[in-house]
């Protein structure tokens, strides 16, 4: 074990270490006292090279290893997630040219690197050290990304209300992280779970559970975490917003699923409905089914876009559990299938209400009256990723949920017992039509008062098409990235047969 | 001695704990904050007893020392005396106890059973001085430390965006 | 030079409890020695007014704090903090200088660049600049 090893297998997150550290210095010397717009243009350029330049690397230079039995953990389904959260980054930084609300440029795209490093650390280790300190590292870039906007009093509280919840979801974990040490002795998840096993069960192992999963519930926004999701989407900056929405919801998907089926693979339990034994299992089934009821229903009263988008956030997070639940390798790979496509999803969303913003002023819905006469391409975007939010086929959201359900009902086949929580999803899917609609009528049906055409810059614009384009191309191949996903964790997996 | 020292250092921070949050002689922020760093100081008093003797001072030094100076420097920053009375409504204290009893169920049950079948915990494996620590730091876990000074570089970035004066 | 470790360690915490007990009983004593010996003063409320003319006073007497001692005591914490992983590396340094050493240095002087470019950005934004 040597530091050149360590260095060759953190490539990726090398690279972005340096570009941040290029963003930063870039603009603290002779970028300033520019004008903005410039810095904003060179800052977004140098985070999207050097995202772009991660993902090359990982792609030509693909060496797959585990440093320290699993502290660091490089393996072709964790680069593949990796590729996927630094695109989410880079189109993030290029939508954020969208907006001029801050005087701290080089800071705010630095945070957002930042933010992607925890992420990328997140996902690359099996160890619960190293995950709670990527998890703060992301934590805190993305509270501070949330107030951003000093002069804002919303943004303002919503960075106060993320820091708040967050530090306490944080002391849950941690918490559980070390009743989980102190029960096992170990920090490694597979360590941990071999050890679980030997010893009776356990009630502090249940204290442990439900603490875990108060911490990570709180990051996936999952009902009766989810608390702050909605003045933190409203308040916070738009691109902020859309990091939290895309970025943060798959590294920690992807950590939840590590978490709970590597580290307490031996305390399932059952979420059946006649054969209940205790278990994580049960406890996300509660989780996913409450996320549901309330993220859906809560989203019809909404009239502000942005609390509309937490509020379906919500409701997504509960549909994602289901793979989770699935506990088997068909659920991990719908599981990243459906979180990865939602993050473009939501991105390019996110995207559209940041231009709407802008130029009108509000994210209410009246805003978004006669988006189609106003600017054509926003609005087929925004028609694109909504429906497939919905999950209208033949988008990625039909095939990412299709996927969840199916891997579930398998792995739940011997009983059905978990039916319920399908039927619940689907027809609570049919009632989240109804709120996406809504946003889509204003957009194609109803007249603005004065309907001048919209001005997106043109990088904008390019993000929201390939972002779009990228919705259809799951939503009609799906298997592209299926197949990629399924081989990836056949490869990083080989034992891990479910 | 030792368990007696344990039971000395445990006492001493539950009841400064409780002091702290809830004083009924006093509702001045800087009563609390100094109960804040009894707490500290009786937890380090664990530490050592658990041989964690690094740790221990560190807290004395980082927690004890300087985030108390934090926090008391956000007390006089906000100008707080009194902390004001508030009332909570019965949904969400009835929310609140509901909640906390549950928890507080789960945890006397894992006592109980921790009493009839002593936990088979893993003693741990090396002692808590600054050498065998730094071993396992710089051998074991590099990569946390790595993105330990990340994470202080988020720190900083953070502080000087939301706190340093906007320049005209 | 034998490092002592394990219960032995403990003893030597023995006149750190002894300096605790003699810092209590000393300021304790002090407190209760005053209180025994001392005159108690006579103190009528008029006292503390204002003098004949004076004004009275408004408002409260403690000043708010500028926001710019907040600001160094963050990083004073942030920089504490680094100061406490130095410790444990300069203990174990000559050890593993022997059996690893491109770990020992690497990491360190990984951590100590990230951390200078954060020092010198902060000096870049005037954040320790007491006048502006």
């Amino acid at each position: 074990m040597n530091y050149g090893e360590l260095l060759k297998l953190l490539a990726p997150e090398s690279i972005l270490a340096l570009t941040l550290l290029l963003v930063l210095g870039a603009d603290a010397t002779f970028l300033s006292g520019r004008a903005p717009g410039l810095r904003r243009a060179v800052a977004a350029s140098l985070t999207v090279a050097g995202c772009m330049g991660a993902i090359y690397w990982i792609f030509f230079f693909p060496i797959h290893g585990h440093l320290f039995s699993g502290v660091l953990v490089v393996d072709p389904l964790t680069q593949v997630t990796k590729q996927v959260l630094l695109l989410l980054t880079a189109a993030t930084a290029l939508l954020t040219l969208e907006t001029a609300f801050t005087p701290h440029v080089g800071e705010y795209f630095g945070l957002q690197l930042l933010a992607t490093l925890g992420f990328l650390f997140m996902v690359s280790s099996e160890d619960i050290l190293t995950i709670f300190v990527a998890l703060e590292l992301a934590s805190l870039s993305l509270y501070m990304l949330a107030s951003f906007a000093k002069g804002n009093l919303a943004s303002a509280e919503a960075g106060l209300k993320y820091f708040l919840y967050g530090g306490l979801a944080s002391a849950f974990l941690l918490f559980g992280f070390s009743l989980l040490y102190g029960l096992t002795g170990e920090t490694l998840l597979a360590k941990i779970a071999a050890k679980i096993t030997t010893t009776p069960r356990d009630p502090l192992l249940v204290v442990a559970i439900s603490m875990v999963l108060t911490g990570l519930g709180f990051k996936i926004a999952a009902v009766p975490f989810q608390l702050w999701a909605p003045d933190v989407y409203e308040g916070a900056p738009t691109p902020s917003a859309a990091l939290i929405a895309s970025g943060s919801k798959l590294a920690s998907f992807f950590l939840l699923e590590k978490m709970m089926t590597i580290g307490l693979s031996s305390a399932v339990g059952s979420g059946a409905f006649h054969a209940l034994a205790a278990g994580w299992v049960p406890m996300l089934a509660m989780l996913a089914g409450l996320s549901l009821i309330v993220g859906n229903l809560t989203a019809l009263a909404q009239t502000s876009v942005k609390r509309l988008l937490a509020y379906s956030a919500i409701a997504h997070a509960g549909y994602a559990l289901l793979g989770v639940i699935a506990n088997s390798s068909q659920g991990f790979v719908a599981l990243l299938f459906y979180v990865m496509t939602y993050g473009f999803t939501v991105l390019g969303a996110f995207g559209v209400v940041a231009v709407v913003e802008r130029q009108t002023g509000s994210d209410r819905l009246e805003a978004f009256a006669g988006l189609s006469r106003r600017s054509p391409v926003l609005a087929g975007v925004l028609f694109v990723c909504l429906l497939s939010l919905a999950g209208i086929p033949p988008l990625a959201g039909f095939f990412g949920k299709f996927y969840l359900f199916a891997a579930i009902l398998r792995a739940g086949a011997p009983s059905l017992g978990i039916l319920w929580l399908v039927i619940l999803a689907i027809a609570l899917s049919a009632v989240s039509l109804f709120y996406y609609l809504q946003v889509l009528k204003q957009a194609f049906v109803r007249e603005a008062p004065l309907e001048l055409p919209f001005s997106v810059k043109p990088s904008t614009q390019l993000v929201l098409i390939l972002l779009a384009l990228c919705v259809i191309l799951f939503g009609c191949a799906p298997d592209l990235l299926v197949s990629k996903l399924l081989l990836a964790l056949k490869a990083a997996a080989p034992g891990l047969v479910f | 001695m030792e368990s007696l020292f344990f039971y000395l250092f445990a006492a001493l921070a539950v009841v400064c704990g409780i002091l702290m949050v809830a004083n009924p002689f006093s509702r001045n922020p800087v009563t609390s904050a100094m109960f804040m760093v009894l707490t500290m100081i009786s937890l380090a008093g664990v530490f050592v007893l658990l041989h964690a003797y690094f740790l221990a001072a560190v807290q004395i030094l980082v927690y004890a020392g300087a985030v108390m100076v934090l926090f008391l420097f956000v007390i006089m920053l906000l100008n707080l005396k009194e902390e004001e009375k508030r009332k909570p409504g019965w949904v969400r204290m009835g929310f609140g106890l509901v909640s906390a009893g549950l928890f507080a169920a789960l945890l006397l049950r894992s006592v109980a059973a921790a009493r009839n079948a002593p936990l088979e915990t893993a003693a741990a494996t090396v002692d808590g001085g600054v050498k065998p620590l730094g071993l396992l730091l710089f051998t074991e876990y590099p990569l946390p430390f790595e993105i330990m000074s990340i994470l202080l570089l988020v720190g900083m970035v953070g502080v000087v965006v939301l706190s340093k004066k906007e320049l005209k | 030079m034998v490092v002592a470790m394990g219960l032995e360690q403990m003893d030597q915490y023995a006149p750190v409890l002894m300096m605790a007990l003699v810092a209590i009983a000393a300021s304790g004593g002090m407190l209760a020695a005053s209180v025994i010996a001392g005159k108690r003063g006579h103190r009528p409320a008029i006292k503390d007014t204002a003098y004949e003319c004076g004004m009275i006073p408004i408002g409260s007497n403690s000043a708010r704090f500028a926001v710019k001692f907040y600001l160094v005591a963050m990083l004073f914490i942030l920089f504490d903090i680094e100061t406490v992983f130095l410790y444990p590396w300069a203990v174990v340094y000559k050890d593993m200088l022997t059996t690893n050493a491109s770990l020992i240095l690497g990491g360190m002087i990984s951590f100590m660049a990230i951390l200078a470019v954060g020092f010198a950005y902060i000096l870049k934004k005037g954040a320790l600049n007491w006048r502006e």
